[in-house]
């Protein structure tokens, strides 16, 4: 299956997956926050009718779940694939998701919006990306009355998301720009033209692993096609710069750094999911320079090494046990 | 290095302080660098932002009046004001007003720009409008007045729906 943390990175690792998004809601239903039980149960119902009768052909091909028909740790193992929020994992009652079998496009009803289409691919395909989620974006709200306004655009819950209802996100690994300091003023001058970075796995201060989220930030009064635009020519220059930086940086050290992590990573017993994104971002590194030259897929283990993860996988475990189990899991597929 | 507030944003303000001699460095993206006052950086924190307007005078005075309420889902905008969270749909038409400033702070504009096809599906009921306003023009053109006055009475109908 293909599974966007199974495919391996484009642009030499920096750019690990590419996400569109978009938020609609029905018209004449109060948004999800404002909704009763009977409501909500009405949307999913309202929604499920849609896919079922859908001669869509991507529509056809996914399925309807109920959330509180999915087990806790698989619900948390979602959120681990970047597939649903959290809130909709901790709260899964009359909310529902609809999915493809390789979990690239998915559904959220009665998140934030009612609802929230979401099309992830591994690498860096922004058209590829939009293409598939403006099909099923068009299919669902063709067979719907969709709350819309001439002036504001698709209405949502929350007036960021105004106008076009889209975001794009592009996941970078940028641990040259990180360790240079650069990422910082980067990121100020991407913010005053209307995108964020955001650390995706932040702790404290730092951003665990480098791994950045680059996405618009306005969705009104600019197109669709201008803010994937934009956001391209982003993405393009921060690998630049991202690539420029190894020049500043003493090759050696940086090699040291790299097949350390990996060793430690092939000869560990007990490892923290901390202290595995820790060595996992040196791999990637390690790749995206060219020094590590195995066929190697540091973002599946990265994915299938978080707690949630393998407790779907291997059943319930302390955190100790997961700590050997990880190792274990890790080695295995380094040997 | 992300931001010592929010703990997520990349950290793009940078402040030392000195109290007594001792240095503190702070690290805050441009959003909360926004909320401490530090910087102008436009806010996207919907909430906070709304909640600036209890300040303001001339809500007190809608408040002193009998409170507005959304016909549909009866989300007020103090409600609105209060968590960021917009009721529903017709809360846009009923405080439109009062969220424009804010909607224009977030994103710079208040206008949409509606591309491809997207304008042919959501606005098919004013081109029946304007078929109808078409036809109207030719029975009045043609004196036929009776058919022309049935037209119209649809054109007003369709409109008070909108
Ligand atoms: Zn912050
Ligand atoms: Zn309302």
């Amino acid at each position: 299956m293909g599974y966007w943390f199974n495919d391996a990175c484009d642009n030499n690792g920096i750019i690990i997956s590419t996400r569109v998004r978009f938020a609609r809601n029905i018209k004449e239903f109060p948004f999800p926050s404002r909704m009763d039980d009977d409501k909500k149960l009405e949307l999913n119902k309202k929604i499920k009718s849609v896919i079922d009768n859908s001669d869509n052909k991507l529509l056809k091909e996914l399925k309807f779940i109920y959330m509180s028909d999915i087990p806790e740790i698989e619900r948390y193992s979602m959120v681990e694939r970047h597939i649903i929020s959290k809130d909709f994992a901790s709260n899964p009652k009359n909310r529902s998701i609809i999915i493809s079998n390789d979990e690239s496009i998915s559904v959220m009803i009665g998140e934030e919006d009612h609802i929230r289409i979401q099309v992830l691919k591994s690498g860096f395909d922004i058209d590829d990306t939009y293409k598939i989620a403006k099909e099923v974006d068009n299919a669902i709200i063709s067979c719907l009355p969709i709350a819309y306004d001439e002036r504001l655009g698709f209405l949502t819950e929350c007036p960021t998301n105004l106008g076009t209802g889209l975001r794009v996100s592009v996941m970078m690994h940028l641990p040259l720009l990180e360790a240079t300091g650069r990422i910082s003023y980067l990121a100020d001058s991407i913010n005053k033209i209307g995108f964020t970075v955001r650390g995706m796995y932040g702790e404290g201060s730092k951003a665990v692993s480098s791994l950045y989220q680059i996405s618009n930030q306005i969705t009104l009064g600019i197109t669709e096609q201008n803010a994937m635009d934009n956001l391209k020519s982003i993405v393009k220059q921060l690998i630049e710069k991202e690539k420029a930086c190894l020049e500043l940086i003493d090759m050696i050290k940086l090699e040291d750094k790299c097949m350390r992590s990996l060793a430690i990573l092939k000869g560990a017993r007990i490892i923290s999911s901390e202290e595995m994104m820790e060595h996992l971002s040196n791999v990637l590194l390690g790749i995206s320079s060219s020094i590590i030259k195995d066929n190697i897929l540091p973002m599946k283990l990265f994915v299938e090494g978080q707690p949630s993860m393998l407790m779907s996988k291997y059943g319930d475990l302390t955190p100790n046990e997961r700590d050997i189990k990880r190792a274990e899991m890790i080695r295995e597929y380094l040997s | 290095m992300l931001c010592d507030k929010c703990k997520k944003n990349v950290a793009t303000t940078h402040i030392k302080t000195v109290i007594n001699g001792q240095v503190t460095n702070t690290h805050l993206c441009g959003e909360c660098a926004m909320y401490e006052g530090i910087s102008s950086y436009k806010p996207t924190n919907i909430a906070d932002m709304l909640l600036s307007v209890f300040d303001d005078e001339k809500f007190i005075d809608t408040q002193k009046k009998n409170i507005k309420k959304c016909s549909l889902c009866g989300t007020t905008f103090q409600e609105i004001a209060n968590n960021g969270k917009v009721g529903c749909g017709e809360c846009y038409k009923t405080f439109f007003e009062e969220l424009l400033p804010y909607i224009k702070r977030i994103h710079g504009s208040t206008k949409h720009i509606a591309t491809d096809n997207l304008n042919a599906h959501f606005e098919n009921k004013n081109d029946d409008i304007n078929k109808l306003k078409e036809k109207l023009k030719i029975l009045i053109k043609e004196e036929r007045f009776e058919e022309a006055a049935e037209i119209r009475d649809k054109i007003k109908e369709s409109e008070r729906k909108e």
